[in-house]
């Protein structure tokens, strides 16, 4: 019970994770109608900077670098992509970011080469006794920190004038042009915050009791993907779904290997997959998405 | 008849000019352009044909492994180039292809199974179950639509990569499985000592040279007729609009289903040459990195082109080993173990950068830009 | 093969709550030539998509003579001979005008994935192209067929979605504002065209337009939608006499579509030929 429990709560730290990640994916597409493979390139790269720095600099500073670096990189993507093709060339858009993410990978990978570079987190290292449960601090941390900041980003959302335009942008790019509501400032922001939330998801991620910032973290983070979808791709609601179901079934597959094992050794790692077949079986445009997106 | 009596107001008009000298003019363009494809088409069949008396191993070597990627490459070229279909599951597929002529053409070598079936209905049954597995994802693939496809699909290689850790009777597990070399009619395409033809050794190298251009002949003039025939016309409307495809009388769920099994064939075709060039398979080889490969070939060679899937698909496969091989003379890069930027990764930058540009200034690729220099030369004159 | 009865009854169609038709209902008789008119917003697009199997209904029966439509796909409401024309032009603009019209011979050909792959159906595929230049010299485009679709002017690319309707060998014929974007040269000609083409080929044709005078000049009947509902049906005269009509929409100015902006080349000698020569074309074989 105190093992299932443990499990349910490390599942939740990393499913609420995962909606960190995916929240920033589907905030791109819902801004910009761009699917951006070079989602989890990003998170590699500010946890590379965030690691790579921190020795010199402090954790402090060097998380803000990482953060201002992934943030940035998500604006000269925008910038890029929306400098020579037309904002509704989502196909060549997206297709572009794949082209972005070989090259971001190719490059951290050459740096990163085989090497495990620590964090330096604070909370690296500690474990916190909660009644009969033991958890890392981490864990303790993204439990309490991520749903608040999801809370203010759902404030952002639906209480700010940003939060308006995109939505309204979404309904109807033409409309708000119209009423001027200008897109482009829109989509700048949506990438930017793609960038944050990647690299603030990367450094859970990468914190204890993970080793640390290694090239494996991007197939860690491509699982946004499978919750996305699972979640339904454009509803912010379902990205966060998505996440947590991820993160859930994986720990409490991971956890009962001994008894799965028919499904074959490390099936945590792809059950995402499974699920989001399953789910895309049932229901083509996911749990949360509108349907126009699977459907003619 | 009756336009001919109605043409004469017709050409009183100021245009008149142009209607009379088009049709002039343009059936002479079009028979020297016709002339010079021709010609081209000679050379591109006569110069592999000789090929394997000019150059050496390391060359012809290349050339396998271009031909095999250019097969899977023509399948995803039909799916995403024509259908608007993206798939990043284009590496379980090959998987398929080659892990499936491994285990029904191989024998038993410990705990690695095998069928011994001979190779040829080996290799005909491993292409047909890639298309058997293509179908039972069809059921996905059929729903989904363009980018999404995409990372519906993204899940088959980590399933796969999975599948072949986890079944080692089949696939020999993390080292993987050999591979019976192919035979046919009692010639092994493999290296028989002595065997010369027209004095120079004529080893696996060799013999699969000729096997593999076979195939990928043949594969390049199925992808053509389907591309220009019925299906493929209504794979481009069904990318360009699926409401506009269906109201054609298209059944639309369906040609996406066949796209993807036809391209799954493909795949799986690629698989059994990958099988057969590599005289191996292992597991880490089918990665996702391989999925983006092909992308990156059809996106390079330009969207939907046959001929385009087999130069991307050369381009990318040649790109990294030449790079190494000549990595001494060339600016920054360096051979393995050296300190620099390796020729692998020099490959990927280059590739990754040319997708970018490619999708930047002229999404349908190189195809597209230079059939719009065609047009505007053509509406020049 | 003759023009057949459309008679559409008491269509209702619901996005999410909110009613698009309301009980739509008339009929249309074979061989006329029937404009659905009506402002912006007023469920004109929605009721041909619903009448080609587009957007489902919520209720209602949709006949074309004695064959139920209502709930079949897209697909096989082409099959039984329904060909249309879309508001924002839909067409493979990389492609060759020939390969965009030989799509609309994809349901009266049967070459698959697998026969197509092995050279068979090429003598099918030549025998139905024949057919596809009769078409494209009816509306005036064979001297273009080997072009490219995204490079035609706008005025032939609303020829190349009739023609692509005209492939289907329909027995009805729905065009989703046929002449918007074209100027008056170009509407009328295109107009003359729905004529010429019901004359010759035996067709029950439905449209939608804003072009009153198209409208006036070619349609036999009219009905007019507002807010989903039908508020008028009649001769054009009798509809241009009613008060109801006039102040829901007559009243409007009827200003073509917004986005004509496209500066399309006047040809206007091309398609003046088209209009007479039909009916000796369309039998010799």
């Amino acid at each position: 019970m105190t093992r299932l429990l443990e499990l349910l709560v490390n599942g939740v730290s990393l499913g609420l994770l995962y909606a960190l990640i995916t929240l920033g994916f589907v905030i791109v597409f819902k801004a910009t109608r761009t699917v951006n493979f070079a989602h989890a390139s990003f998170l590699l790269l500010g946890v590379y900077v965030v690691a790579s720095t921190q020795p010199r600099i402090g954790f402090a500073a060097a998380a803000l670098l990482g953060l201002a670096v992934a943030g940035a990189l998500g604006l000269a993507t925008e910038r890029l992509l929306t400098s020579r093709i037309e904002m509704h060339n989502h196909h060549a858009m997206a297709i572009a970011t794949i082209g972005l993410n070989v090259v971001l990978t190719a490059e951290l990978t050459r740096r990163l080469e085989e090497r495990v570079l620590p964090l330096g987190a604070p909370w690296d290292g500690h474990v916190v006794d909660i009644g009969p449960l033991t958890l890392p601090l981490t864990v303790v941390i993204t439990v309490v920190a991520v749903p608040l900041l999801i809370g203010g980003l759902t404030a952002l959302l639906t209480l700010t004038g940003w939060g308006l335009a995109m939505r309204a942008s979404i309904a109807d790019a033409e409309g708000a042009a119209l009423v001027g509501i200008r897109l482009r400032r829109v989509s700048a922001t949506a990438w930017v915050m793609a960038g944050l939330l990647a690299t603030t998801a990367g450094i859970g991620l990468a914190s204890f009791p993970s080793p640390g910032v290694s090239v494996s973290l991007e197939a860690v983070a491509i699982t946004a993907f499978p919750a996305a979808i699972i979640g339904g791709f454009d509803s912010l609601g379902g990205a966060i779904a998505g996440g947590l179901i991820v993160g859930v079934v994986q720990v409490m597959v991971s956890g009962h290997q001994d008894s799965l094992d028919f499904l074959g050794l490390g099936v945590g790692d792809v059950v995402a997959y499974l699920v989001m077949i399953i789910v895309l079986l049932w229901r083509p445009s996911g749990l949360f998405g509108s349907k126009e997106f699977s459907r003619v | 008849m009756s336009d001919d009596t109605i043409a004469p107001p017709r050409s009183t008009a100021a245009e008149a000019p142009p209607p009379s000298g088009a049709p002039a003019t343009a059936p002479s363009s079009a028979r020297s352009r016709r002339v010079l494809g021709a010609a081209a088409m000679v050379a591109a069949l006569a110069v592999p044909l000789v090929l394997p008396f000019y150059v050496d191993a390391f060359w012809l070597r290349i050339g396998l492994f271009a031909m095999a990627a250019a097969v899977g490459a023509l399948g995803l070229t039909i799916l995403f180039g024509a259908a608007g279909q993206l798939s990043l599951g284009h590496a379980f597929f090959v998987a398929v292809g080659t892990y499936g002529y491994g285990f029904l053409a191989g024998d038993d070598h410990g705990q690695v199974k095998g069928l011994g079936l001979p190779p040829l209905l080996a290799a005909v049954l491993a292409i047909l179950f890639a298309g058997l597995c293509g179908l039972l994802f069809s059921p996905v693939a059929s729903r989904l639509r363009g980018i999404y496809l995409g990372i519906a699909s993204l899940g088959l290689v980590f399933l796969g990569h999975h599948l072949l850790l986890n079944l080692p009777a089949v696939t020999g597990g993390y080292d993987g499985r050999s591979v019976e070399p192919f035979a046919l009619g009692g010639f092994t395409f493999s290296d028989v000592s002595d065997r010369l033809v027209l004095g120079i050794p004529f080893g696996a190298v060799e013999s699969l040279w000729y096997l593999f251009l076979a195939v990928t002949v043949v594969a390049t003039l199925v992808a053509r007729n389907v591309l220009r025939g019925r299906p493929g016309r209504a794979f481009r409307l069904m990318r360009d609009s699926e409401v506009g495809a269906a109201a054609m009388g298209v059944r639309v769920q369906r040609a996406k289903a066949g796209a993807f099994v036809l391209s799954s064939m493909y795949a799986g075709t690629a698989g059994v040459l990958t099988a057969l060039a590599f005289q191996r398979a292992v597991p880490d080889y089918f990665d996702l990195q391989l999925s983006i490969d092909f992308l990156a070939m059809i996106i390079l060679g330009g969207l939907g082109s046959t001929s385009g899937a087999l130069v991307g698909a050369t381009f990318v496969i040649a790109l990294p080993i030449v790079l190494s091989r000549y990595a001494d003379v060339l600016p920054l890069v360096v051979a393995p173990g050296q300190e620099g930027i390796q020729a692998s990764f020099a490959a990927t930058f280059v590739y990754g950068v040319l997708v970018v540009i490619v999708m930047l200034t002229q999404p349908g690729g190189l195809r597209a830009m230079v059939h719009s220099l065609r047009d505007r030369r053509s509406t020049a004159h | 093969m003759s023009a057949p009865r459309l008679a559409v009854d008491e269509v209702t169609l619901a996005f999410s709550g909110l009613l698009a038709l309301d009980k739509v209902a008339f009929t249309v008789e074979p061989g006329s030539i029937h404009a659905v008119i009506g402002p912006n917003g007023a469920g004109k697009s929605s009721l041909l998509n619903v009448l080609c199997g587009i957007y489902p209904v919520t209720g209602g029966r949709i006949l074309v003579d004695e064959q139920e439509v209502t709930r079949l796909r897209p697909d096989r409401v082409a099959a039984l001979g329904v060909g249309r024309t879309f508001q924002n032009i839909v067409v493979s603009p990389r492609e060759s005008v020939l390969d965009n019209l030989m799509v609309g011979r994809h349901g009266l050909t049967r070459a698959g994935l697998v026969s197509t792959a092995l050279w068979l159906g090429r003598r099918e595929q030549r025998r139905h192209e024949a057919r596809v230049r009769e078409i494209a010299e009816f509306v005036g485009l064979s001297d273009k067929l080997d072009s490219t679709a995204g490079r035609l002017p706008f005025g032939d690319l609303k020829r190349l979605e009739f023609a692509r309707a005209l492939c289907l060998e329909p027995r009805l014929l729905i065009l989703d504002e046929p002449v918007a974007g074209l100027n008056a040269t170009e509407s009328w000609e295109l107009g003359q065209l729905v004529l010429a083409a019901r004359a010759s080929l035996d067709l029950t044709v439905v449209f939608v337009e804003h072009d009153m005078g198209v409208v006036m000049s070619i349609a036999d009947r009219i009905t007019v939608l507002d807010f989903g509902r039908v508020v008028a049906e009649g001769t054009p005269a009798e509809v241009r006499s009613d008060p109801t009509v006039v102040s829901a929409y007559l009243g409007a100015p009827d200003e073509p579509d917004p986005d004509e902006s496209d500066p399309d080349e006047p040809d206007p000698d091309d398609s003046l030929t088209a209009e007479t020569e039909p009916r000796a074309e369309r039998t010799s074989p």
